[in-house]
């Protein structure tokens, strides 16, 4: 079986930790977590490597915890990117039928989708996935497409994300000085949404908001579509700077504050509450802040996060399509009462998220922190899945929904 | 002396050097109202004995014996060095110094550049008015121009009028006498209206940092004139007797200036219709220009419109151009040295060299007759030198203004990354600074 299996590895180089996730999958495209390696992260800033040395250090440490927990070998791998050089737009294209019978066939589906991605990018930008939402022919939407269809002119609606070559390239250039092949990258947001929504939650309509140390990624998918999708560079990482300058803290005792005292809500309880900060191991007189600064700093921070994305997701589509609701992942997911501030805000039923439909150590799969890592690992699977020869019965749906 | 300033103006103290700027001075004070210090520094005890003014300094009685400089700017600059203290003392606690001097003699103009450098180091503003020679005086005019260069370098603002130019104002026949008179009038008017532009009570205030700046850089270049009209249509009067004036070029200097500084001083019955309508006149008359504007009261007007302007072409530094080679090449700097070995250095090229050589002290020379000469200079290296000399002078002010750094709000552990910008608003500042959250 372990011949057989392709094993899966998605790496996720992030501002905070660097981890990889490891696991395989069964002829069913059932996907079994063997384990996570992780490293904290040292040469990373808002999603972009800013120290390659250190990255390196800290992804050879990564994936050389992987390798001990798990027993295998990685030699390949799928890699996460993100950063604020990422951004995504949805285009259209059009293709006339021109056989005589207009008899739609493939080729003009194809046709169409060439079209749609014959576009103007930024100088420099490389699209990373091309995610086809709907075909229509004539105007009218096809769900499955099924030879026999009659019409003039096909439409093929794509998503496209796309992001800047050589930031995307940086870290691949990293890992290949490990000796060690980066498959493919993979936006780290649409992967999140892998491993975290079930197929009932995509075809309800969710909104995957997944805040981690320096960057917030969000993907807005409903069906097989991706109706909005981003990159905000705002994360844990600013929560606890703003604690550092608003409080005149050190980062590292506005991290512990965050961490022990923090919450996304202000309530009436604590006006007025006062938290020591940090150990008081030097002897010192310990300093006191008051907790309503504290979480007043975190709340406009975490509120104006919300609101950009909500921003974002309004131009073009409704928020209330999403009825499987919003799911927070990240590390930051953890800060107590973030929930209760994003539902208030979307007006959508909101819940921290954890991997779906994988089995694992249920302890490491409840965490929301490493949701991405392990989606990325899931992504690859569905890749090669998408690609492997043995699985005709896959390839209608690979053409109609999935990621090219 | 009688000292009595108005409360709010800034002291002021008047220096004639030399007996035609103690005429101009005299006459001024005749006709002002207010009194302010004045002296009448000079090098003969002669002249100083029948000078019209009360305070007296005599200078350099121990290089020239009371004789006086006897026409050699040499003298008169030496002379100038050798009393530094009594200088001093009589610009102390002045804000503003006038530097009056007729051109061309030895005490004008080796003693006036002398005593701007030292008000001016003494931390006033000082502006230096002079008179040139006449034409047919060949090496009188040398000298003067000489000394104007030596002026520029040493005083904030020079101006100049030259009694050639109002000699070919008048016929032939006239009398000499007329025209000193002629111009001695036209200056004491000028003063009076700088005095009043700088003092008397404004409507529109101007002080001296408005002339300085519109001087600055182009000194003589300027061209002023001050015209005084009564009557019902008086302001439009004003306006025509300015575009004829001789010293504008009747008109031209006008037309063609770059700034243009007006004084308007009137009496109680001074209407602001009458401002405007000056000002909108003189506007058509330069589309050029830029105006700096200053109005004044003084009773003593009533009936009367009093206006100076200065009028200022664009700056191209008379530095730039070179000097006109006077008929003999003065060698000497107006900061001799201590050093005796600067006294027979050969010419050197290297002129910064010689420059930070001469460094001393003024209370070296003070009181001693070994002032040593200083070095012979050629033509370009005199220029030079008083192009870093007029550098040097400077009060510490910055040639260019630095860029502030507007980005105050703190990165913390972004500073030094990638902007982070969103449709205008850098989301590394922290969102509470940035709403204004205050947290006490």
């Amino acid at each position: 079986m372990f011949s057989e299996a392709p094993l899966l590895v998605g790496l996720e180089i992030g501002t905070s930790k660097i981890c990889a996730a490891v696991g395989e999958e069964n002829e069913r495209g059932e996907f079994t977590l063997l384990g996570i390696g992780q490293s904290k992260s040292r040469g990373v800033r808002k999603g972009e490597i800013v120290d390659s040395q250190r990255a390196q250090e800290d992804i050879r440490a990564a994936l050389g915890d992987a390798e001990e927990k798990t027993g295998v070998m990685i030699k390949n791998l799928f890699l996460g990117v993100t950063g604020r050089h990422i951004a995504c737009f949805n285009s259209v294209g059009m293709h006339p039928v021109a056989s005589n019978d207009r008899l739609v066939t493939e080729q003009d589906i194809a046709d169409a989708a060439s079209n749609a991605k014959a576009i103007t990018l930024p100088p420099e930008h490389t699209i990373l996935h091309t995610i086809r939402q709907k075909v229509c022919i004539d105007g009218t939407e096809v769900s499955n497409f099924t030879s026999g269809l009659l019409g003039h002119k096909v439409e093929a609606h794509l998503h496209v994300i796309h992001g800047n070559a050589f930031r995307i390239q940086n870290p691949t250039n990293l890992i290949g000085a490990l000796s060690i092949r980066v498959n493919q990258p993979v936006f780290n947001g649409l992967a999140t949404a892998q491993a975290i929504l079930t197929p009932e939650d995509k075809e309800k309509g969710a909104l995957v908001i997944d805040i981690g140390g320096g960057t917030t990624e969000f993907v807005f998918q409903q069906g097989q579509a991706i109706r909005q999708a981003g990159v905000f560079a705002v994360g844990g990482d600013h929560i606890s700077n703003d604690i550092a300058i608003g409080l005149k803290l050190s980062l590292a005792n506005a991290e512990l504050l965050k961490i022990n005292h923090g919450s996304a809500l202000v309530d009436a309880a604590i006006l007025g509450r006062q938290v020591q900060v940090g150990e008081n191991d030097s002897g010192l007189t310990p300093r006191h802040v008051s907790l309503e600064h504290l979480r007043r700093i975190m709340a406009v921070r975490i509120q104006e996060l919300f609101e950009l994305i909500l921003e974002r997701c309004s131009e073009g589509c409704f928020l209330d399509e999403a009825k499987a609701g919003v799911f927070l992942c990240g590390g930051s997911a953890l800060i107590p009462g973030i929930a209760v501030l994003a539902q208030h805000l979307f007006q959508v039923p909101t819940k921290i998220a954890s991997c779906n439909n994988i089995t694992g150590n249920a302890a490491t799969l409840a965490h929301p922190e490493f949701a991405t890592a392990i989606g990325i690992a899931r992504y690859g699977g569905m890749r090669l899945r998408g690609k492997s020869p043995r699985s005709p019965s896959l390839r209608l749906s690979d053409f109609l929904g999935f990621f090219r | 002396m009688n000292t009595t300033e108005s409360p709010h103006s800034a002291p002021i103290h008047c220096i004639a050097v030399g007996t035609a700027g103690a005429r101009i001075l005299a006459e001024f004070n005749q006709i002002s109202t207010t009194q302010f210090p004045t002296a009448h520094a000079d090098t003969d005890p002669d002249s100083l004995r029948n000078s019209p003014l009360t305070r007296h300094i005599l200078l350099g009685f121990s290089i020239n014996h009371g004789l006086g400089a006897g026409g050699d700017p040499d003298i008169g600059r030496l002379s100038a060095e050798s009393d530094l203290p009594a200088l001093r003392d009589f610009v102390a606690g002045a804000r503003i110094v006038f530097v009056l001097a007729g051109l061309g003699g030895g005490t004008g103009s080796g003693a006036a550049p002398v005593v701007a450098r030292i008000a001016r180091e003494s931390g006033a503003l000082v502006l230096a008015i002079a008179t040139t020679p006449l034409a047919f005086e060949r090496r009188r005019l040398a000298f003067a121009a000489e000394a104007i260069e030596q002026l520029k370098a040493a005083a904030d603002a020079v101006l100049t009028v030259s009694n050639e130019r109002v000699r070919r104002m008048h016929y032939d026949k006239t009398h000499p006498h007329e025209i000193y008179k002629f111009t001695n009038s036209f200056l004491v008017h000028t003063l009076q209206g700088l005095w009043r532009l700088l003092n008397a009570p404004g409507l529109i205030q101007l002080d001296f940092s408005h002339v300085q700046r519109l001087l600055r850089g182009r000194h003589c270049e300027s061209a002023f004139a001050t015209v005084q009209a009564s009557g019902n249509d008086r302001a439009h009067l004003a306006v025509n007797l300015l575009l004829n004036h001789p010293f504008l070029d009747t008109g031209t200097a006008l037309a063609t200036a770059g700034q243009v500084l007006i004084s308007i001083a009137g009496g109680d019955d001074l209407q602001i219709g009458e401002v405007e309508q000056l000002i909108k006149e003189l506007e058509t008359a330069c589309p050029e220009a830029d105006f700096i504007v200053g109005a004044s009261t003084d009773p003593s007007l009533t009936g009367h419109l009093h206006v100076t302007t200065i009028a200022a072409h664009s700056p191209q530094s008379s530095l730039n151009t070179p000097l006109q080679p006077p008929t003999k090449i003065d060698s000497r700097l107006d900061t001799p040295s201590s050093d005796p070995k600067s006294t027979d250095r050969t010419p050197s090229t290297d002129t910064g060299e010689i420059f930070n050589s001469t460094e001393a002290t003024a209370s070296t020379f003070s009181n001693s007759r070994l002032v040593p000469t200083a070095p012979e200079l050629s033509v370009e290296q005199r220029h030079r030198v008083l192009i870093s000399q007029k550098k040097r002078i400077t009060r510490g002010k910055p040639d260019s203004q630095m860029i502030m750094n507007l980005d105050i709000a703190p990165l913390g552990r972004f500073d030094n990354t990638e902007k982070n910008r969103h449709k205008g608003i850098d989301l590394d500042v922290p969102t509470y600074l940035r709403h204004g959250l205050v947290l006490n």
